[in-house]
């Protein structure tokens, strides 16, 4: 695997370098650290319909690629593997008993960590937001999705208003228009 | 400056409240209108830049055609300008800034405003702008704020030169692609304005770095109206799409989209999306005509030699979201 480091670099040297490294290597990994970038990249690999998938390693995207033909559309290669996504908009699994829900909440998320059938991404909103913070019980089985490649986002405005923007423990801060685009574009939302 | 940003800092600054202001920082219109007596008011605006291209000269003429673009989209007469420049004066032969400041004036002298002074500071990195006064009648006016529901819109310049930039940046862009971007940069909107005023054309803006759908929006919520774009209609320069696919987009069209999109609905392909965010440079008026003068309008358009000029969509009453993309 050739690998082209394009951190501290904007666009467009990155989407150069990637196509420069694409005329001699069959399969390489692009580092950027910027979403623009990242989206740039994919954009060209995808347009060659070559096979992509974007891992996030702290602030950085490695974006693997190989030459091949692929019938994926670039909507779904953006979004990463598997098929379903899981809103949480609580930090509880279920309303009625606040102690019952958090027991159940970390059943729920070991049994995901254990499971075959691991969702693409976990939007976490409103209350959910709590679960990837400082104190949050499941911290341990969050970062354990992502090492395995779930995207982990909670949703920014939710943090700024529980004020826990510097307490984000796993993951990344997102926006309401990643949230929709993200539930538009899933064949299947959980809705916990 | 993405547009989120720079809102955050205006909306702490005082309002200047006067009754002679007849076009303030409000309603994020082009520029500043102030009254002078009934028959006339000044228009007054200020751009400037870092270079979009290598040669000098180039820049120097679309900076300013950029500049006075401002002017011809409130209906405004340019009549004197002053530049603006920062240099690097230790890095780069000063025949580089005598390049820059003649590109521009010959931009200036084909408007017929005069050159009337400015200001050079040391930078790191050259850019040029001016400053422009122009002068307008009170009552003819064009703002944001002039479309009416039943209105067409129609685009004077063709759509994706931030792409182009970009990719010329990135040495991506065929010459005639580059060509074709460049001469459009360095078209004064004077035409169009012309057309304007003898149409009596009421809502206007010009299309620049919040991209299509940031001014469409910012017309929209001026109007009091929707909008509906025609993602099939666009003007494109020719191989913007292709550059777009290929990952040429610049970062402002990022800010424009996670800025604007909980505004629109609609999803036309990823590419058009590109090319509807893209921040324009010095870009083309996108004027509400009404229905009965559409087709003369275009025509003396394309008679004066502004030929890209297209209708691009349609003002409809205020609705939910301020940007629909329907094809037509």
């Amino acid at each position: 695997m050739y690998l082209v480091d394009c951190r501290g670099l904007n666009c467009p040297e990155p989407v150069i370098q990637t196509k420069k490294a694409l005329e001699e290597h069959a399969s390489i990994t692009t580092v950027v650290d910027n979403q623009v970038a990242r989206d740039n990249v994919v954009k060209l690999v995808a347009n060659h319909g070559y096979n992509v998938s974007v891992e996030q390693k702290e602030r950085h995207y490695h974006i693997h690629i190989t030459k091949g033909e692929s019938e994926i559309s670039f909507e779904e290669k953006l979004a990463p593997k598997g098929d379903y996504v899981i809103l949480l908009t609580s930090s509880t699994f279920g309303s009625e008993s606040p102690e019952l829900g958090e027991i159940l909440i970390k059943s729920y998320f070991y049994t995901l960590v254990e499971g075959d059938q691991k969702p693409a991404a976990i939007l976490l909103a409103n209350g959910g937001a709590k679960l990837s913070c400082v104190g949050s019980t499941v911290l341990d089985h969050l970062k354990a999705l992502e090492t395995k490649g779930v995207e982990i986002l909670t949703c920014g405005t939710c943090l700024d208003y529980f004020q826990l923007k510097e307490s984000l423990e796993v993951g990344t801060i997102t926006n309401m228009y990643s949230i929709s685009d993200r539930i538009a574009k899933a064949s299947k939302v959980i809705n916990l | 400056m993405g547009p989120g940003t720079l809102q955050k800092v205006l909306d702490r600054l005082p309002s200047f409240k006067c009754p002679s202001l007849l076009v303030g920082p409000e309603t994020g219109d082009d520029a500043g209108v102030f009254k002078i007596d009934d028959n006339l008011a000044l228009v007054q605006t200020l751009d400037f830049f870092t270079p979009v291209v290598d040669d000098p000269y180039t820049f120097g003429a679309i900076a300013a055609a950029n500049s006075l673009s401002d002017v011809y989209a409130m209906g405004g007469e340019p009549l004197t300008v002053m530049n603006i420049v920062g240099f690097p004066s230790c890095t780069l032969p000063i025949e580089v800034l005598g390049e820059i400041l003649r590109g521009g004036a010959d931009k200036i002298k084909e408007s017929g405003a005069i050159l009337v002074g400015g200001h050079t500071v040391e930078d790191k990195e050259p850019k040029y702008g001016l400053s422009v006064t122009g002068r307008v009648h009170p009552e003819r006016v064009i703002t944001n704020s002039g479309a009416q529901a039943g209105d067409y819109l129609i685009l004077t310049k063709s759509l994706g030169v931030g792409i182009v930039v970009t990719s010329i940046k990135g040495g991506l862009a065929s010459s005639e692609t580059t060509q074709e971007a460049i001469n459009q940069m360095a078209f004064l909107n004077k035409q169009a304005c012309e057309v304007m005023i003898h149409f009596g054309v009421k809502g206007a803006t010009d299309v620049t770095g919040f991209g299509l759908i940031g001014h469409a929006v910012e017309m929209a919520k001026a109007s009091k109206v929707s909008i509906e774009l025609y993602p099939n209609k666009l003007p494109l320069i020719t191989g913007a799409i292709e550059l777009a696919r290929m990952g040429m987009i610049p970062a402002g069209a990022y800010q424009n989209r996670e800025y604007f999109s909980a505004l629109v609905e609609g999803s036309p392909k990823e590419e058009i999306m590109d090319v509807l965010y893209d921040p324009q440079t010095s870009g083309g008026i996108l004027m509400a005509v009404t229905e009965d003068k559409v087709e003369a309008v275009l025509q003396e358009l394309h008679q004066t030699g502004v030929s890209m000029s297209t209708v691009v969509g349609k003002v409809l009453p205020k609705g939910e979201k301020e940007i629909y993309l329907r094809e037509e």
